[in-house]
C-alpha cells in the first residue's frame, strides 16, 4: 500500500493533472481513513462537476468528519449530476444513522432539492395560532393581513386584495419568530420549507445563487406553499454596506426571484424573520417584495404566565402566582424565563443539599431569579429605538414605535 | 482565497461571527499555523467585539508570516479605528516600503494624515495616490474632505458629484456627504444623510450625538444664537460689541432705556448660555 501511495505521490509531482493517479490517490487515502486528505483530493477532482462520484465520497468524508452541513451540500450536489445513481449502495451508508436530512435525501428523487435545505413541516411538527401563548393583538394581525387572504383567495379578490407575496416578522432574538412563522403557514394549509443560512450559502461561487434559485421553483412547484427564510439579513445583506461581489449577487438573485423572473409567485407565500431589519437590503422591502413587515415583540405578560406555567409544570413546587410573577418580568424573552427557572431550581437543590429538607420552587426562588436577571431583548430594543426615535424611521416600523412606547422604552 | 475561507468570510461581512467561527476551528484544527485563518479569526473577533481575541490571532498570523499583508493592514485600521494613530503610521509606512505602488495604501496614510490635522502632508499623499489610481475609493473620499477643508468649493462639489455617481447607494459615499455636508454648515441636508446613516447603523452612539447637535443646530428655537453659532468667537465677540455699544447709546438716549436694554442683553446672554446644552438635552430625550 505503501509503495503504491508514493508511487502515485511522485506521479501527481511530476504532473498534477494526471487525473486517474489522482483519482487512485484519493480513493487511496479515503481507503487509509485519512478523510481529510482524501476530501482535499476530491474537492481538486470536482473541479469540473460532472461527475456524481466525486460530491458522493465527499459527503462520506465529511460525514466522518463531522461535518453534516458539508456532507448534505455534497450528496444535494451529487444528485444533480446526470450519473447520479438512486441505488447506489453508498447512499444507504449515507442515510444509516445521519442526521435526519441526509435519510430523507438518501431515498429522494433526482429532481429535488435536497431536503435537508429544505425542511417541510410534517404532521407531527404542526404548530397553529392556538399553540402560540399570548400575542393576541399580533396574531390578529397576522390572521387578517397573511392567513386569510391566502386561504380565501376568491373573497380577497372580490376586494382588489392580493394574496401570497413576502412579509417581513422582525423582532428581538428568542421571542418566536419562528414559531410562529411555522403557525402562519399551517392555518394557511400549505406546504411549509424552512430555509437556513447554511443551506444557501455555498462554499462555491455561483452555487448559492442556484441553491436559492432551485428552493424557489420547488416552492412553485408545490404551491400553495410558504418560503420561510430565517436570518433574511444574512441572506439579503444590505448591498451598500457588502464588500464582496458574491453578497451583492445573492442579493440580486434574491431580488429576481420575488420578482418572479423566472416564474410566477402566486400562491408562494415568503416568510422572511430577521433580528437585524436595519442590515437587510432596502430593495427587499419595496413592494411586492417584503413590503409587509411585522413587528414580533417579545413575549406578552399572558404569554410569560404560560411559559412559567408550562416550564414548572413537571418540577416539584409550592403555590405560585405565574400572573404577578409575569407581571414583574417585562421585555424578557422565552429564553430569559427558561434561565429565571433554571435559576430558582438551582437555588432550591443548593438548599436542599444543604441543609438536607426536602423542598418545592417556591414564588420567592423565582422572584429572585427575576431579580438576577436582565432580559436579553433590552440591548435589541434600545437599537430598535434609535431607528425610530432619530433616524426617522418610524414609519416604516410603527408597530415597534408604539410597542416602544407603551414599554417606556421610548 | 480558498474556498472554506471564501465561505468564512462571508458569514464574517454579514455578520455572522459564530458560526464563522465554528468554521474557523475545524479549520484552524488542521491548519494550526495558516496566517490567512488566523487573519479570518481576527476579523471574526473584531466583528463579535472580542479585541483581545481578535489581537492574539493577529499576533499568531504575524508570527507564522510577519511580511503577511492583510494581517498588517488589519492591525493598521484597528490602530487607527482606536485612535493610536502612532501606530498605524508605523504599521502604513512600513507596507507601503513593501509595496510603493499601492494607491488604496497611500490613501489610507492621506486619511490618518487628515484625522490628525496634518492637511498640506495629506494632500499631498492623497494627489499621489490619485496620481497612480484615479479611481481608488478612499483617496477620492479623502480628496473631497480636503477639498472641503481647504475651502475649495466648488471642486468638491464637482468630485463629490461623481462620487455618488459612481457609487450612489455606498454608505462611505453617503458618511463623505455627510461630513462634507455638516463642515459647509448646510446643517438641515447634512441631518436628512445622517438619519439615513443611522437607519443602516442604529447602533451607532456617536452618530446619534451628531444628528442631536445639527438638530439643535437647526431648531428654531436656536434662531437667535445663529451669530455665534455661525461666526464662533468671531460672533460671540461681536454680540459683545453690539451689548458694549447698545448700552453706552441706550444711556446717552435715557436711563430708562439704558436699563431695559440691559435686562434685554443679559437674558439674551444667559439664553445663549444655558439654550443650547438643555435643547440637545431635549432633543436627545424626545427624539426627532
Amino acid at each position: 500500500m505503501d509503495s503504491e501511495r508514493i508511487e502515485l505521490e511522485r506521479r501527481l509531482l511530476s504532473d498534477p493533472f494526471d487525473r486517474d493517479a489522482r483519482v487512485r490517490y484519493a480513493q487511496l487515502l479515503f481507503d487509509e481513513a485519512e478523510w481529510r486528505a482524501s476530501l482535499d483530493q476530491w474537492r481538486i477532482l470536482d473541479r469540473d462537476r460532472t461527475s456524481a462520484n466525486a460530491p458522493l465520497v465527499m459527503a462520506l468524508c465529511c460525514r466522518r468528519l463531522d461535518l453534516e452541513d458539508e456532507a448534505r451540500i455534497h450528496l444535494a450536489e451529487a444528485r444533480q449530476r446526470p450519473d447520479f445513481d438512486p441505488d447506489d449502495p453508498r447512499l444507504a451508508e449515507l442515510g444509516a444513522g445521519v442526521s435526519h436530512g441526509l435519510k430523507v435525501l438518501a431515498g429522494g428523487r433526482l429532481d429535488e432539492p435536497r431536503e435537508a435545505a429544505i425542511v417541510s413541516i410534517s404532521r407531527s411538527d404542526r404548530v397553529r395560532f392556538s399553540d402560540v401563548v399570548g400575542m393576541r393583538d399580533l396574531k390578529k394581525i397576522l390572521k387578517l393581513r397573511i392567513v386569510e387572504p391566502f386561504a380565501r383567495p376568491g373573497l380577497f379578490d372580490r376586494f382588489k386584495k392580493r394574496s401570497g407575496g413576502g412579509v417581513l416578522l422582525y423582532g428581538p432574538p428568542g421571542c418566536g419568530k419562528t414559531m410562529i412563522a411555522r403557525a402562519i403557514a399551517t392555518e394557511c394549509d400549505a406546504r411549509f420549507t424552512a430555509v437556513g443560512i447554511s443551506e444557501i450559502l455555498d462554499l462555491w461561487v455561483g452555487q448559492s445563487e442556484r441553491n436559492l434559485a432551485s428552493i424557489f421553483e420547488r416552492a412553485r412547484a408545490e404551491a400553495p406553499s410558504v418560503l420561510f427564510f430565517d436570518e433574511l439579513d444574512a441572506l439579503a445583506y444590505s448591498r451598500s454596506k457588502a464588500s464582496s461581489d458574491h453578497t451583492r449577487t445573492l442579493v440580486n438573485e434574491f431580488l429576481g426571484q420575488l420578482d418572479g423572473f423566472s416564474g410566477r409567485n402566486e400562491r408562494v407565500l415568503v416568510l422572511a424573520a430577521t433580528n437585524m431589519p436595519w442590515d437587510v437590503d432596502e430593495a427587499m422591502k419595496r413592494p411586492g417584495r417584503f413590503d409587509r413587515q411585522v413587528f414580533v415583540p417579545p413575549p406578552d405578560e399572558e404569554a410569560r404566565a404560560e411559559m412559567f406555567e408550562s416550564r414548572l409544570r413537571d418540577v416539584p413546587h409550592e403555590a405560585l402566582d405565574p400572573t404577578r410573577l409575569a407581571a414583574r418580568c417585562p421585555n424578557f424573552s422565552g429564553a430569559d424565563i427558561d434561565g429565571v427557572v433554571e435559576y430558582a431550581k438551582e437555588s432550591v437543590l443548593a438548599e436542599i443539599l444543604e441543609d438536607g429538607r426536602e423542598r418545592g420552587v417556591r414564588q420567592e426562588d423565582l422572584i429572585a431569579g427575576i431579580e438576577a436577571a436582565a432580559p436579553s431583548t433590552l440591548e435589541w430594543l434600545r437599537t430598535a429605538r434609535n431607528l425610530v426615535k432619530y433616524g426617522g424611521a418610524a414609519a416604516g416600523y410603527k408597530e415597534l414605535a408604539r410597542y416602544l412606547r407603551a414599554a417606556n422604552l421610548f | 482565497m480558498k474556498d472554506a475561507e471564501r465561505q468564512i468570510s462571508r458569514l464574517i461581512e454579514v455578520g455572522r461571527h459564530a458560526e464563522a467561527d465554528r468554521l474557523l476551528a475545524s479549520e484552524l484544527a488542521e491548519h494550526p499555523t495558516d496566517p490567512d485563518l488566523h487573519w479570518l479569526a481576527a476579523r471574526a473577533a473584531l466583528g463579535a467585539e472580542d479585541d483581545v481575541r481578535a489581537r492574539e490571532h493577529l499576533e499568531q498570523a504575524l508570527a507564522s508570516d510577519p511580511h503577511h499583508f492583510r494581517a498588517r493592514f488589519l492591525a493598521f485600521a484597528i490602530a487607527f479605528d482606536a485612535e493610536r494613530f502612532a501606530e498605524a503610521e508605523e504599521i502604513v509606512t512600513g507596507l507601503i516600503r513593501e509595496h510603493p505602488a499601492d494607491a488604496e495604501l497611500i490613501a489610507w496614510y492621506a486619511h490618518l494624515m487628515l484625522r490628525t490635522l496634518h492637511v498640506a502632508k495629506a494632500r499631498a499623499l492623497v494627489d499621489e495616490a490619485l496620481a497612480r489610481d484615479p479611481d481608488e475609493p478612499v483617496a477620492r473620499r479623502v480628496d473631497v474632505l480636503l477639498l472641503t477643508i481647504e475651502g475649495r468649493s466648488e471642486h468638491a462639489g464637482r468630485r463629490l458629484e461623481e462620487l455618488i455617481r459612481d457609487d450612489p447607494e455606498g454608505l462611505a459615499t453617503a458618511r463623505t456627504l455627510f461630513l462634507v455636508l455638516a463642515e459647509r454648515g448646510r446643517h438641515r441636508e447634512a441631518f436628512e444623510v445622517g438619519r439615513q446613516l443611522l437607519r443602516a447603523d442604529p447602533a451607532n452612539p456617536a452618530l446619534i450625538d451628531a444628528l442631536v447637535e445639527l438638530r439643535a443646530a437647526t431648531h428654531w428655537s436656536a434662531l437667535p444664537a445663529y451669530p455665534m453659532r455661525r461666526f464662533g468667537w468671531l460672533g460671540v465677540a461681536a454680540v459683545w460689541g453690539v451689548g458694549v455699544v447698545g448700552v453706552r447709546a441706550a444711556a446717552s438716549w435715557s436711563p430708562a432705556w439704558s436699563v431695559t436694554f440691559l435686562v434685554l442683553y443679559l437674558a439674551y446672554v444667559v439664553y445663549a448660555w444655558v439654550h443650547p446644552p438643555w435643547l440637545k438635552r431635549w432633543l436627545r430625550r424626545r427624539g426627532f
